[in-house]
């Protein structure tokens, strides 16, 4: 799977292309509007990570571009200016999600996931591991064929997690994630806690193995291995 | 009190004390030319008088039978005649036989010989008729003098308020004028210098306001867009770090520190972002938001932290309240309000959520203290229970955004130690 991140800050494009090339995604790069337009004209991305402040351009503008020549692109902004009005234009003009600067990078994998699912499995939109499977759209998870009754909460939280398989999420991006990028955080972790442990707890009694496990206090990991 | 009701006093003040003093003086002025006019007469009639003793009369009867015909000449005898002096002129009351009454008299009383006899010639003018159109010709001046103070008085007060016009459309400009909305200034035209000068200066002085303002908010908003980048650029290399293989569990410790704080300035900075946003822009595309399902969304999210504080939470949640408003703005808004909630409750203590269609109620237990004067919704007030917890942004955003929206915020503290934030949805 192919992705072309549009980012003129070296580190942060580094940072992004160094995580998701460990989730197995091929990852590209352009840090210039004219570079960013000749790449994603000519070749087919699974989805496009795009900044909207670029030196030579305006990243809406580049979306218009794309959208009106491959109108089936994925397309996720990446941008610091977080203002309502980009957000509604950019999502307007056709992206597929919103992803406002700083931003964890489970958090960014997790929506690169959720696209190139929709993209490359319109319809069938599932995610297993082993035992375990996610049906996304009809927000439903099984083991060994039986529903596991997940709220809403522990449904997200699963999803981030089978996102970033084999990685470490902090607590305070999954407090990101299941809270909204918006909401006030506390600076305590109770809720991040408590949902994990639910999931845990509902996992193990259905009968999958520990997938869940908690790195020194940093935050948790997925391990499918264990299996 | 008005400017106009005090320069009008003193005026009428002054009006008055002058129309008083003027009428009196007024009086004096003419009683004195009206006596100087009566006490000729009556000298000119002792002339008159004296003619006639010398040449008509002849017998001392002939001098009452006088009298008998015209009461105002008197003859007295004296026992002597008196050392020469002056004739007297004196008011004096005298019963009068037709009414019956007393009555003032003016008198002149002169000394004289009739046939070597000294006798007192008294004659005399009543003063009843003059007294009369005296009080009359005072009333008339007096009248008169009113209606000029009246006339003036008017003449004033229309005139000042039409002169002031300019200056009372300045001041409900001003009433009314908002640093953050950016409205002109609009000043009717006036021909008065200091008004034209008045205006110049105000709309000066609004201009390097607006401005400095300006300068200000834009600086915010660059400074905390600025920080954004460097902030996404710490926090992909924080979540790259913690993938390391062979982290030590002290290494792990220090980088859950750098993202405790992290987390925090990104927090700042978001906040921030918004504020800034919320004072530039007035409008924000609304849409028809389900409350109570936002609410219950959040309230769950919340309930680790309200159970681990032991606190009791009592909900009453109408089933669904429709609302135009923009979607983040609102979850922000509920966010905001039930974290400072929690955030500021007792250990045990009470949270009361209501949602009904006219209201949103947040009541909860805290520090017994009204936190009225607090500064509740300054920016980055801090209360004095909150450990370092929090930017002291939340509610100053919750304040904000119900300015934007419409929607009236009210705080009350509704008993010892219970607070109450409500959001009126009407």
């Amino acid at each position: 799977m192919k992705l072309l991140i549009v980012e003129d800050e070296p580190e942060l494009a580094a940072g992004m292309s160094s995580y998701l090339r460990g989730q197995h995604y091929v990852c590209e790069l352009a840090t210039t509007f004219d570079q960013a337009q000749e790449m994603m004209l000519l070749y087919d991305y699974d989805c496009i990570l795009l900044d909207l402040t670029l030196p030579g351009g305006d990243g809406l503008a580049l979306l218009r571009e794309l959208k009106a020549q491959r109108p089936e692109a994925g397309v996720i902004i990446t941008s610091a200016r977080n203002a309502v009005d980009d957000r509604i234009a950019g999502l307007h003009l056709g992206a597929d999600d919103y992803l406002p600067k700083p931003f964890h990078l489970p958090e960014l994998s997790a929506r690169v996931a959720a696209i190139v699912r929709r993209r490359r499995y319109n319809g069938a939109n599932l995610v297993s591991v082993g035992e375990l499977q996610v049906d996304v759209a009809a927000r439903v998870a099984t083991l060994q064929g039986q529903p596991l009754n997940l709220t809403r909460t522990e449904l997200n939280l699963l999803l981030l997690l089978l996102a970033n398989q084999g990685r470490v999420i902090s607590k305070g991006a999954i407090a990101e994630h299941l809270s909204g990028n918006d909401a006030e955080q506390f600076d305590t972790y109770e809720t991040v806690y408590a949902h994990v442990k639910n999931l845990k707890r509902k996992l193990t009694e259905g009968g999958a193995p520990n997938y869940i496990r908690m790195v020194y206090g940093l935050g948790y990991r997925f391990d499918p291995d264990l299996a | 009190m008005k400017l106009l009701t005090r320069t009008t006093l003193i005026f009428l003040l002054y009006a008055s004390v002058v129309a008083g003093a003027g009428t009196l003086v007024y009086y004096g002025l003419i009683h004195k030319l009206y006596y100087a006019y009566v006490d000729r007469t009556l000298s000119r009639r002792k002339l008159r008088v004296q003619k006639a003793m010398r040449l008509y009369l002849h017998r001392p009867a002939d001098l009452a039978y006088w009298h008998q015909l015209d009461h105002n000449v008197e003859f007295v005898p004296l026992p002597a005649l008196p050392p020469r002096r002056a004739d007297q002129l004196r008011v004096r009351l005298m019963h009068n036989e037709l009414t019956g009454k007393s009555q003032p008299y003016r008198q002149l009383s002169s000394a004289v010989l009739f046939q070597g006899r000294p006798y007192e010639l008294q004659i005399r003018v009543s003063l009843f008729d003059t007294q009369q159109l005296l009080l009359r010709i005072v009333l008339a001046g007096g009248l008169l003098f009113g209606l000029l103070v009246l006339g003036l008085f008017g003449l004033q007060f229309v005139l000042n308020r039409r002169l002031w016009q300019p200056f009372y459309a300045l001041l409900e400009q001003l009433q009314r004028y908002k640093l953050n909305r950016n409205e002109p200034v609009t000043l009717p035209a006036t021909s008065i210098r200091e008004f034209q000068e008045l205006q110049e200066a105000v709309q000066l002085l609004l201009r390097q306001n607006q401005h400095v303002y300006r300068q200000q908010k834009e600086f915010t908003e660059n400074a905390a867009h600025e920080i954004q980048t460097p902030l996404a650029v710490l926090r992909t290399q924080l979540d790259l770090l913690v993938q390391a293989p062979g982290l030590t569990e002290e290494q792990a410790g220090h980088i859950e520190a750098i993202m405790g704080v992290t987390q925090r300035l990104t927090h700042l900075t978001k906040s921030l972002l918004l504020l800034a946003q919320l004072d530039n822009q007035l409008f924000f595309p609304a849409e028809t938001v389900d409350v109570a399902s936002i609410l219950r969304t959040q309230l769950a999210h919340l309930q680790p932290q309200v159970a681990g504080r032991g606190i009791t939470l009592e909900i009453d949640i109408a089933a669904s309240v429709p609302l135009q408003i923009h979607r983040g703005l609102l979850e922000v808004l509920i966010s905001n309000l039930l974290v400072n909630a929690i955030r500021h409750n007792v250990a045990q203590g009470h949270l009361l959520v209501r949602l009904t269609p006219e209201a949103l109620t947040v009541e909860n237990t805290g520090q017994e203290q009204s936190l009225q004067e607090a500064g509740l919704f300054h920016r980055f007030h801090k209360a004095s229970d909150s450990s370092s917890e929090g930017v002291g942004l939340g509610l100053t955003l919750v304040q904000q955004i119900c300015t934007n929206c419409g929607l009236p915020l009210r705080y009350s503290y509704v008993a010892p130690g219970r607070h109450r934030q409500q959001v009126l949805l009407l």
